[in-house]
């Protein structure tokens, strides 16, 4: 199968360059300590360091990016564990057991579970991604511009229906960012749009200086609003591996969250929270060994952090085949792609830059099985990381997202986008707007407007082209069968993710603000 | 001295005790910043030039957006006037804390001082003011820090990755 080979020769590249071998291992690492702050995501620590990806070459660059994506995922298990306090939404399933399990002397085996579990749910969602995506791609390649304008109104429609608690929170999220997404030169006719005479805008606004502002600098101004101290460093305590029985009671649990994790991926508008509460759910549904869930079942750990990590290798596949991203992570992951030259879509997996698409891949599964060594070897480590005040995190937070804004364009207007969707970002979040299809309108707008007006000029005007085609066809009736499944299954979610924080836990989890 | 902060446990918004006055002002102000928005998106691409051949022009987008987004800020209003899906004031100094407001006008000031006086000087206060503002206690090692990340950011970029970064007397004498 040349799928194969070509991931075979992915790991050639990596393995023929320690700067890459480095490189992964050095962002597992950074995307580890970021999730292990709480509050902090890993679609922060990715904004974070997009600029420095930018200024490498293009394989090392991607791969940073994947290394944090997933070291930030598992990551965040560490604060969940040790303190109940999820560093990040996706582990706030694991919280309910993780810190029943600290409490009963049991924190290094809660850690050690949550790294095997993220690392095996990681690794099963990577090489689900290596072997449907190419498949996928292959399909869309025959896709044209009313397919392609029918999905990004999919994206669109579905995204901002579940990106957060109120569905009108959600598309006036989406509708600044397809405003913004309007500012600058219009791609087919040249006709400038919204600059108001300003030359700095002709070019539009770029996505990086905004994915910096609304995931970093708010970030920021959140965590300057919540300003809490160093407080005492957790103890680690009991045997750093888990026991034959814990390891085989888990199997099935760790198996069934990586499959659930990566399906739930796929479907754009869900997350690894998603993903990680309804892995957790069906582990519940049916419980092995002696310790009830919530109070303690390592079980509840695994199934958390398998489905987590499996979501980051689902929600790539739409992202890198089609270029829709379906969440907050894969959105940056995109703009990562777009600052190298890359546009996301079936003509990835063609041509010379095939081969760098299935290094990405092989540093996936790479990156999740290095959150196993790291985890367990620096478990101590991470202790004290997650006790750093936040005095220390903001300056650096800060001083990264204004210097990154800059270098990648040298623009001081940059600069000034990304403090003022800083700001904007800021009262979003503090007010339940999501942030996430602010970026999503901007990427997906552009994408629904030139692929309408191309199947416009294609066919001279005739609408009908959106409704023929099968592809298209299966589009429409896919958007309507989710936004059915959405609407309906939202409320349940919630509620279950309610109850389940509710009843899961004799003390409740503390969910920090975070921006997704 | 330290700005006014709420102690550890208390600062956690869900760990808050909240009040009974849900927040209204942003909402209101999103609504309005929408409409606005709708309303300059419908007057520009009115003289917006038209499309040829069947494809609707530059235009199209516009209007779609502009009239989606009137309607959606209308919607919002009512929604926030009938008390639906608005957020409780949690305590933590209402909409904006001084802190966070100060913390903001630094940002935007440093974002216009930045290409004036130059990376070393504005990133130094940014960072040390950022420090300050969430919650560092000693002033002289907030600096301290301030200054190196700044140093440290500044050598990084501007030798290791020849970004251009603009250099006043003290970046040159500090090797910028």
């Amino acid at each position: 199968m040349d799928i194969f080979g070509s991931l075979l020769g992915g790991f050639g590249s990596i393995f023929g360059s320690p700067m890459l071998i480095a490189a992964v291992v050095a962002a597992v690492i950074a995307g580890m300590v970021v999730g292990a702050l709480p509050g902090l995501t890993a679609t922060m620590a990715m904004a974070l360091f997009l600029p420095f990806t930018f200024l490498l070459e293009p394989d090392i660059g991607l791969s940073v990016l994947m290394g944090i994506f997933a070291g930030g995922i598992a990551g965040g298990s560490i604060p969940a564990i040790l303190l109940n306090v999820p560093g990040t939404p996706a582990s706030a399933a694991t919280a309910l057991d993780g810190y029943a399990m600290t409490k009963r002397g049991r924190a290094r085996e809660a850690l050690s579970m949550a790294m095997f579990a993220s690392a095996v749910g990681g690794v099963v969602s990577a090489l689900l991604l290596s072997v449907l995506a190419p498949l996928i791609a292959r399909l869309a390649l025959n896709f044209q511009a009313p397919e392609f304008f029918v999905l990004a109104i999919y994206g669109l429609t579905i995204i901002a229906a579940v990106a957060g608690k109120s569905l009108l929170k959600g598309y006036v999220s989406g509708l600044f960012g397809l405003i913004v997404g309007l500012v600058g030169l219009d791609p087919i006719s040249g006709q400038l749009r919204l600059t108001f005479g300003e030359t700095e805008l002709s070019g539009g606004i770029s996505l990086i200086p905004v994915l910096i502002g609304v995931f970093g600098i708010t970030q920021a101004l959140v965590l300057i609003r919540q300003s809490t101290s160093a407080g005492a460093v957790p103890s680690m305590s009991g045997p750093l591996w888990l026991t034959k029985t814990d390891l085989k009671n888990s199997g099935t649990t760790i198996a069934r969250g990586s499959l659930i994790g990566t399906a739930i991926g796929v479907i754009p508008g869900t997350g690894t929270d998603i993903g990680a509460f309804l892995s957790y759910s069906e582990a519940k549904r049916r419980p092995k060994g002696r310790i009830p869930f919530g109070k303690g079942n390592p079980q509840g750990v695994a199934a958390s952090e398998s489905a987590n990590n499996a979501v980051v290798g689902g929600a790539m596949i739409p992202m890198m085949t089609l270029g829709i991203p379906g969440e907050a992570g894969t959105a940056v992951l995109l703009g990562g792609l777009l600052i190298h030259g890359l546009t996301p879509g079936p003509q990835l997996f063609t041509g010379e830059q095939s081969s760098l698409v299935y290094t990405i891949f092989a540093t996936f599964i790479i990156a999740n099985i290095l959150i196993l060594v790291v985890g367990l070897v620096a478990a101590r480590v991470f202790s004290y990381v997650v006790r750093i005040p936040t005095h220390v995190i903001v300056p650096v937070i800060i001083t990264l997202c204004l210097i990154g804004a800059y270098a990648i364009n040298n623009r001081f207007t940059d600069v000034l986008i990304a403090v003022v969707f800083g700001v904007l970002g800021y009262f979003m979040v503090t007010h339940d707007f999501p942030v996430s299809p602010v970026i999503l309108g901007m990427i997906l707008g552009p994408m629904a407007e030139v692929n309408f007006r191309r199947a416009m000029t294609i066919t001279g005007g005739d609408w009908t082209v959106f409704f023929t085609r099968p592809a298209s066809i299966l589009f429409w009736l896919l958007i309507i069968v989710s936004l059915i499944y959405v609407w309906r299954s939202g409320k349940k979610q919630q509620k279950q993710m309610d109850t389940l924080l509710d009843e899961g836990s004799t003390d409740s989890v503390r969910v920090p603000r975070s921006i997704d | 001295m330290a700005p006014e902060r709420v102690p550890d446990e208390d600062a956690t918004p869900a760990a808050e005790e909240p009040t009974a006055s849900p927040r209204r002002a942003v909402p209101f102000a999103m609504a309005a910043l929408l409409l606005i928005a709708a309303v300059l998106i419908l007057l520009e691409a009115g003289g917006y030039r038209a499309g040829s051949g069947g494809e609707p022009g530059p235009a199209a987008l516009p209007y779609l957006v502009g009239g989606l987004s009137a309607v959606t800020a209308i919607a919002l209003v009512i929604q926030t006037l009938r008390g639906v899906h608005l957020v409780e004031d949690d305590g933590a100094g209402g909409v904006l804390p001084i802190r966070v407001l100060v913390a903001m006008v630094v940002l935007v000031a440093a974002a216009f001082l930045f290409r004036e006086l130059g990376f070393f000087v504005v990133f130094t206060v940014v960072a040390f003011a950022m420090g300050w503002l969430a919650g560092a206690r000693r002033w002289w090692t907030n600096l301290i820090v301030a200054a190196v990340v700044s140093w440290l950011v500044m050598i990084v970029f501007g030798r290791l990755f020849s970004v251009p970064l603009p250099a006043g007397p003290i970046d040159v004498f500090l090797g910028g």
